[in-house]
Formats: C-alpha cells, sequence, structure tokens
C-alpha cells in the first residue's frame, strides 16, 4: 500500500515518493501497470497526460482496499475540479482500462477507441469526465463490465455509442449527466439510475437490456430531448418513479412487453411528441406538467416549477 | 533543444486546424496528443521542419521529411476493420493486430487478421462476446437460483442468434464464465 505522486514531466529521482521527486507519465504508466497494489493511491496533478499505447492494468484493488486514482490540483492535494481535472487523452488510438476494484476520481478523459475509460468488478468513477468522439457505432465514453460499480457525478459523452455503458449487473449511475450520445446510460439488470440528467440522445435516454427476473431502479431522473426517453428491450422488472421525461420525440418510456412487477408512478410526462407511454401503465401519481427549466436547451435544467409533482416529491421550489 | 512550451503536454487530436498553418512549430515538442482516425493526416505544415517530437501520441499522423519522432512516441497507422475495432496495419493497409489486442486475449478471440469477417459486423466483435458473457453470466445466475445447472439448449440459441456467434464462440464463452 503506496502513495505516489504525479505531474505530467515529473520531478527530481521521479520515483513518486512526493511531489519533489514526483513519477512522470512514463514512470506512472509503468507502475500502474505492473506494481498497483490493493490501497495504493496515485495523486495526479492537473494536466494533459499523452497516452502513446493503451493505459491498461490487469491488477486488482479488493473491495475493503481499492486502487484509487485521484486528480489533485496542487501540492497540498486539493480535489481538482472542472477543467482542472488531469486530462488522460487517449486520442484517436487508445483508452484507459483498468481490472477490479479501482477508484477513479476527478479526472476527464477523452478517446475515440471502443472505450475511453473501462473499469471490471466493483470500480468507482466520480466526479470524471469522459468524450468519445469516434463516430463508429456503440463505442462507449464510461464503460463499466463488471458487478457492483458506481458511476456517480460524472459526465458522459460518446457520439455515436454509450454515454455511461454498465453493461454488467448491479451497478449504479447516480447524479451524472449523460448527454449528445447514441445512448446516455445504459444498464443492466438490477441496477439503480438515480438523480442523472440525460439530454440530448440519438436513440435512448437510459436503456435498459439483461435480467428480467430482478428489481431495478430508475428514480428521480431528468431525461430531455431524446428519440426515446428510456427503452426496456424485453421486459425487465423496473420501478420507475419520480423522472421528468421531456420532450422526447419519438416516446416517453417504451417497454418491450408490460409485465405485472412493474411500478411506474408520479413520472411527469411532458412534450413527449410521439406519445407517453407504450406497454406501461403510467400510475396514479403522473403528472403532464411544463417542466420550467430554466434553459434545457443551453442545458440548465434549474428553475423545475414547484406546484409539479416532481418538484414537491423533491423539496424543489 | 529547447521544449516548446507552447506545443507541449497539451492535446490537439480534435482541433488540429490550427497547426497547419502554425509558424512556430519548432524544438522538441514533448507529451502531446496528434493522433487522427483518417490515414496519414497532414496536419503540419508541408514545410515544418527540424522539430523534434517526443513522448506524442501521432498515430496515423504524416510527419513531413526532415523532423525527428523519437522512439518514445506512437507513431503508428491503423483503421477500422469489420469486426468494427481498430487495427494497426501495414503500409499497404493490411491488418496486423488489434490495438487492444489484450482485449481480445482476454476475450479469446482471434488477433489473426484472416479472422476479420468479410462483412461489417453490426455490433463490434468485442461488445458482442462482452454481452454474450453478461447475459449467460445472468442466465446461469437465474437458473442457479431456481435449482438448475445448466443452461437450457433453448436459452442457448437465444443467445448464439442475439450476437452471431459460432458454436465454437459459444463453448468459449461458457468457459470463460
Amino acid at each position: 500500500m503506496a502513495t505516489m505522486y504525479v505531474t505530467v514531466a515529473g520531478a527530481g529521482d521521479k520515483s513518486g515518493s512526493s511531489w519533489a521527486n514526483a513519477m512522470g507519465y512514463a514512470e506512472f504508466e509503468t507502475d500502474f501497470e505492473g506494481s498497483a497494489a490493493a490501497g495504493d493511491i496515485y495523486y495526479v496533478m492537473s494536466g494533459t497526460y499523452t497516452l502513446t499505447s493503451n493505459l491498461l492494468s490487469s491488477l486488482d484493488g479488493t473491495a475493503a482496499s481499492m486502487i484509487n486514482v485521484i486528480g489533485v490540483s496542487d501540492e497540498s492535494e486539493t480535489e481538482a475540479q472542472g477543467t482542472d481535472r488531469p486530462f488522460f487523452d487517449g486520442g484517436a488510438s487508445y483508452g484507459v482500462r483498468v481490472d477490479n476494484y479501482w477508484q477513479w476520481k476527478n479526472c476527464r478523459f477523452e478517446g475515440e477507441q471502443t472505450y475511453v475509460l473501462r473499469g471490471d468488478t466493483g470500480t468507482k468513477v466520480i466526479n470524471c469526465k469522459a468524450d468519445n468522439s469516434s463516430g463508429t457505432a456503440d463505442r462507449s465514453a464510461i464503460d463499466i463490465e463488471g458487478l457492483y460499480s458506481l458511476v456517480f457525478n460524472c459526465e458522459g459523452i460518446s457520439d455515436a455509442g454509450y454515454g455511461i455503458g454498465m453493461f454488467s449487473t448491479q451497478g449504479q449511475v447516480y447524479g451524472c449527466y449523460a448527454h449528445d450520445s447514441k445512448s446516455g446510460i445504459h444498464v443492466s439488470g438490477r441496477s439503480s439510475v438515480s438523480f442523472n440528467i440525460v439530454d440530448t440522445c440519438t436513440t435512448y435516454g437510459v436503456q435498459v437490456t439483461g435480467a428480467t427476473t430482478e428489481f431495478g431502479y430508475i428514480c428521480n431522473n431528468t431525461i430531455y430531448n431524446c428519440v426515446t426517453g428510456i427503452n426496456a428491450i424485453a421486459g425487465q422488472a423496473y420501478i420507475v418513479l419520480n423522472n421528468q421525461i421531456v420532450t422526447n420525440t419519438t416516446k416517453g418510456i417504451v417497454w418491450a412487453s408490460a409485465i405485472e412487477a412493474n411500478l411506474f408512478d408520479y413520472n411527469n410526462y411532458n412534450g413527449n411528441t410521439g406519445g407517453d407511454t407504450t406497454n406501461v401503465t403510467k400510475g396514479s401519481g403522473a403528472t403532464a406538467n411544463a417542466p420550467g427549466f430554466t434553459d434545457a436547451g443551453g442545458g440548465d435544467f434549474s428553475g423545475v416549477d414547484s406546484d409539479d409533482a416532481f418538484a414537491i416529491l423533491l423539496g424543489v421550489s | 533543444m529547447a521544449i516548446n512550451e507552447k506545443y507541449s503536454y497539451k492535446s490537439f487530436g480534435r482541433n488540429p486546424a490550427a497547426l497547419k498553418t502554425a509558424i512556430d512549430l519548432a524544438g522538441t515538442i514533448v507529451g502531446s496528443g496528434f493522433s487522427q482516425s483518417t490515414l496519414d493526416a497532414h496536419i503540419f505544415p508541408d514545410t515544418m521542419t527540424g522539430v523534434v517530437f517526443e513522448k506524442c501520441n501521432l498515430d496515423n499522423v504524416y510527419i513531413p521529411p526532415g523532423n525527428t519522432v523519437d522512439p518514445s512516441c506512437s507513431h503508428k497507422r491503423f483503421a477500422t476493420q469489420n469486426d468494427l475495432e481498430d487495427w494497426f496495419i501495414d503500409g499497404a493497409d493490411k491488418p496486423v493486430e488489434p490495438i487492444d489486442k489484450k482485449m481480445y486475449e482476454k476475450l479469446k478471440l482471434s488477433t489473426d487478421p484472416k479472422d476479420i469477417p468479410v462483412t461489417p459486423l453490426v455490433v463490434s466483435v468485442t461488445r458482442a462476446r462482452l454481452l454474450a458473457i453478461h447475459q449467460l453470466d445472468d442466465v446461469f445466475g437465474q437458473l442457479k437460483k431456481a435449482g438448475q445447472a445448466s443452461v437450457s439448449l433453448a436459452d442457448e440459441a437465444t443467445i448464439k442468434k442475439l450476437y452471431s456467434l459460432s458454436d465454437k464462440d459459444m463453448v468459449l464463452v461458457k468457459e470463460m464464465l
């Protein structure tokens, strides 16, 4: 278990033992791929880190002791925000991939490959932004392939694919902004999608696949200006509550088949030009109010009407 | 040679237009990204000379004669193949190996170029394999909870069809669970 310090050019003996001896990207890559161990912390300073090969680690943390990569903006380890977050530039050819129980905080990623950032079981991605600009279909920005993972307070964009793809089961996507993608958030069975904003997606705002017999949750999201707001490709069992389903062009919510176990209620449907639902019983608490966003087209979803059921439930006024 | 601070540790891959007319490309450029998705992209001035690139990503970028690309750079050619994944290619534009060869090996997919489909897939070969693994994992999990030990032939047939998997693929996917 070690704490290591990383800057774009490195410093001193580049051992990573302190900021005065920070690793450069080359030393970081070597350690990351060959020596990372449970409990390790890499503090990565703001700056651009250019990948000259895939940044891959097949090493694992543990549930109790993850491997941590934390973006910071100064030598006091202040957590980096916005464009101060260290930027891993995969360019057109490379991506970042880790195995089990890694935590990424306060970082930015860009790329065009199958994934920009991929993790496996127990991955946590917090306060990160990933952007995949590839025109090839179904590539991901944040791509999670393992169970028990969390994507929190992140931004995902994938021009022709998945902004945030949670392809295994039992994952959580919470408090994120997924937008300008083919599919904003993709989840499999037994997953939870809550308090996210999903904006301008050319197929689905939230897409549900996977197991049909165990519950997942889609609650308290704002899903705006997608083709279909929420889509389930089969009769997945989900509880869908308190969502703003607004200005989606084909349909608000489409379930491939209705199943008795589903619960839809207290969702606000407005301006879904092709209709609100297919194979969905809306519930007695459903509303159809104008959402009152300040400037949804400009990405400002504040200003929810105080008489809106959604706002009342959330205590927003 | 002095490090060119203006062009070092920066990302230019998505916005290369200004490079073409830049007059201050000189010295040593360190740790910047220039890679392009289109082959042999001419993003630098054809008259640029004397620049040394170190630790840069120059994949698919044409570098005019008279400049130096240090071995610490990546300067390879790649293109998307019919399996919807990107492969490094040779001078004749023939695929050599997938960029993420380790992922192919992990998923027990062939890295031999002769196994690339002759027509484009609908879903990339790695995505299809991962989805099939997740789906079979779900099916196995549900059957296990129900006290059964194996997947029915009907379930296997559905998954094979859905993800265009061969019998050989199916055996490999089941081995990976």
